[in-house]
């Protein structure tokens, strides 16, 4: 094998974080845009805060009034009350549950369209509009204050992060993301105590999940002896002759095929079997799939029939049955070059994948896997990438995966001068041991229908080669990392270490459970329990190795493991004890409990020292830990679960398969991490506009900028045109506003207003009817949407959503851009021109862009501040937390609200170190 | 899920590892450990879509009212029983304000913002009502059924339609494989042995509780609360700890058919959880059986496109309309597929199964974004109900008044559920 001509490092295994971003080479070009529409900054920071300082109230502006005598109080008033409901006494300001619900039934009525009655006097559009919007958004504004925590923050369950992050912590075990208890969904977000709830079956999950821990634990102590073994794969030892014989086989068939076929079409064509074709349906029967099938059983009105055992057929239909459409594509490949030293993967069917099924013994750990391969020029960039997974259970010749892929791999090498590819992955109890690697692909099915059968009709045979793949090697386990403290503790308690195994057990269960419980010490009367567990299991499994287990699993249900408590007193807060701060922090930044660094300064008691702290925060935030951080709260706080609802329509959308998604997804997490680990360039507004993406070869390919390569993720300076840079040019953000097959400008529009101007819609109202006058007409989108404009309870909240989402129409479902939206008749050039409700207009998505960055860069800080606190804390952002998302935003303001600042402004708060 | 099914399947038949708490419960029939009583036990059964149907083609005419109505398009599969089930229209939670959850308050009508100081809230759900009362005669005081986690789409938060006396959600078991081992998977060891692994079971809560005791002191009262929970967890353990000793020397039963394939998806997936609701209160291992079917999964499996939010938006002469009407005639062949079992299924005394249940089969949510009149299939004849006709309620009268209906009926001690203000008496026979 010639030498390694590159190497690229690499996504780890289950798309954990590359954690590393290599910075390119920064240019400093500011993309150049007309600005005709730059507005002072109305809504500047100081109106904003002021507003807030005062004692918040949900109160509904008194001028309604009017509108309630107008349309309302004829037979709503004290003295009518009809149907029981007497609206002249409501308080306009809203104070408890009781006036918050008479004022969503007046709300609810309005909206269905139920009130004012038919035959009454109807309020005209804008008026009712706007008092609906203003009702909507005091009754969001009352909700929230009696729903207001009193800055109380009640104990939090570990979250599946924070659970998963603590038990590799201490075992150095990864447990499967898709066992994990789950974290429930009330809309809060997962670090709120109130919201996490524990029951029964998730105490026995834990139970379970933690005996599984343990004896994963055994097996990765038992693999630390282990020799590592190599095990290669030259798939053109086993693809390539199977696919050689395949071909020779359909051609051998294919000519006794084509020699009954020969017989069938003389016979038929005899003037005396003219009625044939009618009788076995018409002429399209003729077609050969359909008259093989239908043969059979008319074969005594064929004159001259031909015999298909004369050919060695069974029958017509068999003969028909096993004919493979696919032998020019099978015979293409079979015929390329490099044949001899590796194999062309095909995109489906034949050599669709390779298999890494190695014969040894495969204990826990970590492996490398390394691949040697090259893509040809004639295929465009998006094919030339690799997805390494666990093959399919079932075996059909396919390229099919079991579950997502693993990870994409960049191929850049070429088959004449190919590129090492390495990577790891990660090898636990119940992981499949064996691997695979195909050309990344959408589902099968749409593949096969949709790109096949069109390819085959071009070049006669069906999809272009792409990759050529050398070998594929895996090699482990690799050397373990640093020992975990279960392992020190084990190293610590030797066998013949104590008096007696009981008290081996004891010492070892003990200091199990002060690293469980985060430095704490358990109940005496906890580890006696604990021992005697231990002795009944003796009994039964013999051994001390096995009876251990299950008293070491117990530690990991416990509630002091379970749950980060700190005590208190409801009422009187109280400042965290250092340990607690420590605790508190690590959970905030890493999502896993505090190192031992972190954990000698609480000992030390020089947490509560502000430089200190200051320091540890940026040593927090520079580890890798820190992605658990950035990923769980960029998660909740850009409602990105919306990006996992669809699976994309891959005939619309082929590129988006799931490691698009994957990298789509990491994207935005990447760009917050650089912001994050910025010194002076982490300004939030980055991801408003920006000059620059952070992305990898994938996505890059994805958004058509060249040059670059390999799968980690770095930062690209963008050309001047670029639509790209800023979260609403990110691939993720399109497609979270889409359905997998088209945008939707109202989610993409309801998001903008949300998570980048700070103006969330009220949440859908119910009962409002929905239009369906347009259905039938052959209206563009914007058509259609236009019709929100004639009602009332739609303009209130569409006048405000639909502008914007228009305005990103250029970006299709996938997060592509276009120009023109549909194909053939119903084509048509899109028109993002808008105007912000009663503000500015624009013209083009540079526009609105522009606008949204010049404008609301304020807005968009105090929204990330609000989720922030809510993370960070552990309670919905409340009424209580207004002060404090004021210093915070005030402490940031001077550098231009960096991230950095902002979490340490958070940090530094007197309510981060109170209970 | 293929491993964990397997893995759990091991387990199940297992060989007593000690984390195996549920599979321990061993499975036996009440009816085969006492005498058999006298007349068969009443059974309720709530199945919960999510998203809701079709409204013009599943709801019948508002003014064709009574036993002679006709019956709409959405319903013709269920022709054949049109006089075994009612549908009931008018109703309305008055609480329920989120348009898309349509399982989270369908069985309480609580409101969302009902504690002060929480953004959420929930009571007690009316299958747990007669849980309450019901379950102690059963092997399992109700049973949850849901369709996987993610496929959640349509019913809001919760792990299942049932909530406990805190409003807290009840977990579900989540496949029919799943739902079939706990029911009928052999449990081999021999009795001592597992006389051996209950009490090892109780030590291990014994001894969290030692710790759970220890950790509540100088805690805040809201953070006793959240550790109540994880007391209350152990209780439940506990219960089902002491129910499980109970019916340990009940002999086993017998599958009454084959185990479930593991791949079962949609529409047959829905087909087998009827099959085994069947067999759960046939067998009279519970007497309170809720289930959340799934959604996207139905669709995909019956070939209709679009995904359930999507398809809930129908649009009339649109491609949603077609499948969101394909939707609701799956629900109703199913459903008459689950009359029919419930009607040859005899009880000890000669008589059918389907003569002791009743049941409700609907949502929260009607369709689209509408919350009023959801839709409301009542049928079974364990609560002398009378059915067989299109009963239009006065607008607006609170669901929990059916729920109350049907729980009084059942013989269930309620004198109201949530914010209902009466039984239905145009409901009763």
């Amino acid at each position: 094998m010639p030498k390694a001509t590159a190497t690229a490092q690499v996504l780890s295994a289950n798309y954990r974080p590359n954690l590393n971003i290599q910075i390119g080479p920064i240019r400093l070009i500011r993309k150049i845009r007309p600005m005709k529409y730059v507005l002072p900054a109305i809504l500047s920071l100081a109106a904003t805060f002021v507003a807030a300082q005062d004692t918040p109230r949900a109160q509904l502006p008194e001028k309604h009034f009017d509108f309630l005598e107008s349309y309302c109080l004829d037979c709503h008033d004290a003295d009518t009350s009809k149907g029981e409901v007497n609206l002249e006494d409501l308080p306009f300001h809203i104070e408890n549950i009781e006036q918050a619900e008479s004022w969503q039934k007046v709300l609810a009525t309005l909206n269905s369209g139920e009130m004012p009655p038919e035959k009454k006097k109807q309020p005209e559009g804008a008026e009712k509009a706007d008092f609906l919007d203003e009702l909507a958004q005091t009754l969001v504004t009352a909700r929230k204050l009696l729903a207001d925590s009193g800055g109380k923050i009640t104990m939090r369950r570990l979250n599946q992060r924070d659970y998963q992050n603590s038990i590799e912590s201490l075992t150095g075990v990864r447990l499967n993301e898709d066992k994990l208890p789950d974290d429930g969904s009330s809309g809060d977000f997962d670090t709120v105590g109130a919201s996490l709830f524990i029951s029964s079956d998730k105490f026995e999950q834990y139970l379970e999940l933690g005996r599984h821990t343990i004896d994963e634990f055994y097996e990765r102590r038992a693999a630390r002896t282990v020799e590592p073994f190599v095990y290669r794969v030259e798939p053109e030892e086993t693809l390539n002759v199977a696919l050689r014989e395949k071909v020779a086989r359909n051609e051998e068939y294919n000519r006794r095929f084509d020699a009954l076929d020969a017989e069938l079409q003389a016979a038929l064509a005899l003037p005396e079997n003219a009625g044939f074709e009618k009788l076995i349906g018409g002429k399209k029967a003729l077609s050969n799939q359909l008259l093989y099938r239908k043969i059979d059983l008319h074969l005594d009105k064929l004159k001259g029939a031909p015999n298909p055992a004369d050919h060695g057929f069974g029958n017509f239909f068999n003969a028909v049955k096993f004919y493979d459409k696919a032998t020019p594509y099978h015979k293409h490949y079979a015929g390329l070059p490099y044949n001899d030293t590796g194999t062309w993967l095909q995109l489906t069917m034949g050599s669709a994948k390779v298999v890494v099924a190695p014969p040894n013994d495969m204990p826990v750990g970590t492996y490398k896997i390394r691949i040697r391969a090259g893509a040809t020029d004639d295929t465009p960039e998006f094919r030339h990438f690799l997805e390494l997974g666990h093959p399919s259970e079932r075996e059909l010749g396919r390229g099919q995966l079991d579950g997502f892929p693993l990870q994409a791999l960049h191929v850049t090498g070429s088959p004449a001068d190919p590129q090492l590819i390495e990577t790891q992955v990660e090898v636990g109890k119940d992981t499949t041991r064996q691997f695979a690697i195909r050309e990344r692909q959408p589902g099968w099915g749409a593949l096969r229908k949709f790109y096949f059968y069109p390819a085959a009709n071009r070049n006669g045979y069906g999809h272009e080669p792409s990759i050529w793949v050398d070998y594929v090697e895996i090699e482990g386990p690799l050397p373990q990392g640093e020992p975990s403290p279960l392992d020190q503790i084990y190293e610590e308690n030797p066998a013949r270490s104590h008096s007696s195994d009981i008290e081996r057990a004891r010492s070892i269960l003990h200091q199990f459970a002060v690293k469980a419980f985060r430095e704490r010490q358990p109940k005496p009367e906890f580890i006696d329990a604990l021992v005697e567990v231990y002795q009944n299991r003796l009994a039964i499994d013999k051994q001390f190795d096995v009876a251990i287990r299950t008293p070491l699993s117990m530690i990991l249900a416990s509630p002091r493991f379970l749950f980060l408590k700190e005590s208190g007193q409801e009422g009187s807060p109280r400042a965290l004890d250092d340990l607690e701060v420590a605790v508190r922090l690590s959970y905030f930044l890493w999502s896993s409990p505090p190192d031992s660094e972190l954990l000698a300064l609480a000992k030390q008691k020089q947490l509560r020292d502000p430089e200190v702290m200051r320091s540890e925060v940026d040593r927090l935030i520079q580890d890798p830990r820190a992605h658990e951080f950035v990923s769980g709260l960029a998660h909740q706080w850009l409602d990105m679960k919306r990006l996992d609802f669809f699976q994309f329509n891959a005939q619309r959308h082929r590129e988006f398969d799931e490691s698009t998604r994957a990298a789509a997804r990491e994207e935005v997490y990447q760009s917050i991490l650089h912001l994050l680990r910025s010194n002076d360039r982490g300004q939030l507004k980055n991801l408003l506009d920006s000059d620059y993406v952070i992305v990898n070869g994938l996505l890059a390919a994805h958004y058509g900028l060249d040059g670059v390569v390999g799968d980690e993720f770095r930062k690209v300076s963008l050309p001047k045109d670029s639509p790209r840079g800023g979260l609403l040019g990110m691939a993720a953000i399109s497609a979270m506003g889409s359905d997998g097959i088209e945008s939707s400008p109202v989610e993409r529009g309801a998001w903008v207003l949300r998570h980048l101007l700070h103006a969330p819609p009220p949440p859908a109202p119910a009962n409002v009817p929905q239009l369906s006058r347009l259905d039938d007409k052959p209206l563009t989108k914007r058509g259609k949407l236009a019709a929100h404009m004639e009602e009332a309870q739609c303009a209130s909240c569409h006048r405000k959503i639909d502008p914007i989402g228009f305005g990103l129409e250029n970006f299709d479902a996938a997060g592509k851009w276009r120009q023109k939206e549909g194909t053939g008749r119903k084509a048509h050039q899109i028109d993002a021109a808008g105007a912000f409700h009663n503000g500015p207009a624009f013209a083009d998505f540079y526009e609105l862009q522009d606008l949204i960055a010049a404008n609301y860069e304020d807005q968009f800080a105090r929204g990330f501040t609000e989720a922030l606190i809510e993370y960070g804390l552990g309670r919905p952002f409340g009424f209580t937390d207004e002060e404090l998302a004021l210093e915070i935003l005030s402490k940031a303001e001077g550098n231009g609200f960096q991230l950095r600042d902002l979490v340490q402004a958070l940090v530094s708060s007197k309510q981060f170190g109170t209970k | 899920m293929r491993r964990n099914h397997l893995q759990r399947r091991q387990f199940l038949r297992g060989t007593g590892a000690l984390i195996a708490l549920p599979a321990l419960e061993s499975i036996g029939f009440r009816r085969f450990a006492t005498a058999a009583p006298a007349a068969p036990p009443k059974r309720l059964m709530f199945m919960g879509i999510g998203y809701g149907v079709t409204a013009e083609t599943w709801f019948p005419d508002m003014a064709d009212t009574g036993s002679g109505y006709k019956l709409p398009e959405g319903l013709k599969p269920l022709a054949r029983y049109k006089d075994d089930f009612t549908i009931v229209q008018g109703c309305k939670h008055q609480f329920s304000r989120q348009a898309h959850w349509g399982s989270t308050y369908w069985l309480t009508g609580a409101n969302q913002y009902g504690t002060p100081g929480q953004s959420f809230s929930n009571t007690i759900s009316a299958d747990q009502v007669a849980a309450a009362q019901f379950g102690q005669h059963t092997r399992y005081t109700s049973i949850q059924l849901a369709s996987d986690a993610d496929d959640r789409n349509g019913h809001g938060p919760g792990d299942s339609l049932a909530w406990d006396q805190r409003g807290k959600p009840l977990s579900a078991w989540s496949s029919p494989l799943e739902t079939y081992l706990k029911l009928f998977a052999a449990d081999d060891l021999p009795l001592a042995q597992r006389k051996a692994m209950l009490a090892e079971k109780r030590s291990v809560l014994d001894s969290v509780m030692i710790e759970a005791k220890d950790m509540q002191r100088g805690l805040t009262q809201s953070d006793t609360d959240k550790l109540d929970e994880y007391f209350q967890s152990i209780r439940d353990i506990e219960t089902r700890l002491s129910k499980a000793e109970q019916w340990m020397d009940v002999p086993k039963s017998e599958a009454p058919f084959v185990e479930p394939d593991e791949a079962l998806v949609g529409r047959s997936e829905i087909e087998m959880m009827y099959r085994l609701m069947v067999a759960a209160i046939q067998t009279d291992n519970t007497r309170v059986i809720t289930y959340r079917e799934p959604g996207s999964r139905l669709l995909s499996s019956i070939g209709a496109g679009g995904n359930p939010h999507n398809v809930s938006h129908y649009r009339i002469g649109g491609e949603t309309e077609v499948s969101s009407k394909m939707r609701d005639k799956a629900h109703s062949e199913l459903l008459a597929g689950l009359i029919d079992l419930l009607k040859s299924t005899k009880e000890a005394d000669g008589s059918s199964l389907f003569d002791h249940v009743a049941l409700a089969f609907g949502s929260n949510i009607r369709s689209i974004h509408y919350l009023n009149n959801p839709p409301t299939l009542i049928s079974g004849g364990g609560a002398g109900l009378k059915l067989g006709q299109n009963l239009v309620l006065e607008e607006d009268t609170p669901l929990n008044n059916v729920w109350l209906t049907m729980l009084q009926g059942v013989g269930v001690n309620a004198q109201s559920h949530g914010d209902s203000t009466g039984v239905v008496s145009e409901l009763q026979a």
